[in-house]
């Protein structure tokens, strides 16, 4: 899911990340929502709003949404930097990075909440900050590793394609075009896992409240920790072939092992 | 060394932005603060064609009569998050948060119930608050206060 980079990624490595990271970005969104009466998967609709207080002349609101619109670019930002300087070292460790930070940002949320909140604005805006960098960063990852392919925390431009490859199916020839099917997969995929994340957050939210933020880490551990599994079995199975009698180069199946795990080989 | 500085520009003039936006204005936290006198109910259908328009009085009885805050004329917004409701019969003590950019007014009661309203103008001397309703036919309900103290 997080190994591989760009055009090296194959659709079923773009399912995975998609459906997962739509999946938390959902249930994210629809938390802070019913806890804090705004979005923070998506900024669309801050845009708009920022202009309507402009407008209405609400300094103090039109800088709450600007922070938020900044944090979510700044969570975008620091995500592609994780991955254009450290890419080089080690794939994963890069691509890892910032879903490690996105994590301890929810975690954060989710601590606050349960034992310090007071519900005063200013706590609410700041955790809404928290929450918008954390989309930021995850949105940022999916799109700059599949080479803008995926992105899950908010769904205008997907639908826009969906829209878009419908109309083109009408066609024979571009329904048996692979490339297309495929994307139309991912894209519904990412729809509806996103879809379920909402519903499972805000039937979840009633019983666990902020709680429901760990189960969000939990499932961004989960993208993490499979890839880890696989580098580990790679690792364990490239070991085993070393020590064959075969006579085999072992310098290129670790090599191969090494290219496989998305750690540079020089 | 010249890209970091643009960099380092961009993102201290946001953060410049951000500052001088937050501080060129009170929190709404702040503004509330004080006593505020319900003016006027009114009532907006969503449904133009109904033929009923409501008064004041009217709205008040029926889009008001599932809430609290129904038969209160001011309402004193004391720090600390708690609200007085005084009606011409009693006075009631609900808490009160301001969630979102500042533009929810959530009022909690002792049973742990919340009412939540869109704060949809709150200046120094005026205050309007939005929620749902339904009436007889569904529609947005809209309360207006002046600022007394």
């Amino acid at each position: 899911m997080l190994r591989k980079f760009s055009n090296s990624r194959t659709l079923d490595d773009n399912l995975k990340l998609g459906t997962l990271t739509a999946f938390s970005a959902g249930m994210v969104n629809i938390a802070s929502l019913m806890i804090f009466f705004s979005f923070s998967s998506n900024v669309t609709g801050h845009y708009a709003i920022l202009a309507e207080e402009i407008l209405k002349g609400n300094w103090y609101q039109a800088g709450v949404v600007f922070s938020w619109i900044f944090l979510f670019f700044f969570g975008s930002f620091v995500s592609n930097m994780m991955v254009i300087y450290l890419n080089g070292r080690n794939a994963y460790f890069a691509h890892a990075l910032p879903i490690i930070l996105e994590i301890m940002c929810l975690v954060s949320v989710g601590i606050y909440g349960q034992f310090f909140y007071r519900e005063t604005l200013t706590e609410t805006e700041a955790l809404l900050c928290l929450m918008l960098f954390a989309m930021g960063l995850q949105n940022g990852l999916t799109a700059s590793i599949s080479n803008f392919a995926v992105k899950t925390t908010h769904l205008t431009g997907i639908t826009t394609d969906l829209g878009i490859l419908f109309s083109m199916f009408t066609m024979k020839k571009f329904r048996e075009n692979e490339m297309l099917v495929g994307k139309a997969k991912l894209l519904l995929s990412i729809v509806l896992a996103y879809v379920l994340g909402a519903v499972f957050s805000g039937l979840s939210y009633f019983e666990i409240k902020f709680k429901v933020f760990y189960v969000v880490s939990f499932f961004l551990v989960l993208v993490i920790a499979y890839d880890f599994s696989k580098i580990r079995l790679l690792r364990y199975l490239a070991v085993n072939r070393t020590k064959e009698p075969v006579s085999r180069d072992p310098k290129s199946e670790t090599r191969k092992v090494r290219q496989e795990e998305g750690i540079s080989v020089v | 060394m010249k890209i970091t500085l643009v960099y380092l520009t961009v993102f201290l003039t946001g953060i410049l932005v951000f500052v001088s936006l937050i501080s060129s204005a009170p929190s709404p936290e702040t503004v509330i603060l004080g006593e505020w006198k319900e003016m006027k109910w009114e009532y907006e259908k969503v449904n133009k064609s109904e033929n009923k328009d409501y008064s004041s009085h009217e709205t008040q009885e029926q889009a008001g009569q599932h809430l609290i805050i129904h038969q209160a004329e001011n309402w004193t917004f004391l720090p600390g998050g708690k609200l007085k409701l005084s009606g011409k019969k009693n006075d009631k003590i609900v808490s009160w948060r301001i969630k979102g950019r500042g533009h929810i007014l959530e009022l909690k009661y002792d049973n742990n119930s919340k009412e939540h309203y869109n704060l949809t103008r709150l200046d120094g001397d005026k205050m309007v608050l939005n929620f749902e309703s339904d009436m007889q036919v569904r529609g947005i309900a809209k309360l207006t206060f002046e600022k007394l103290l």
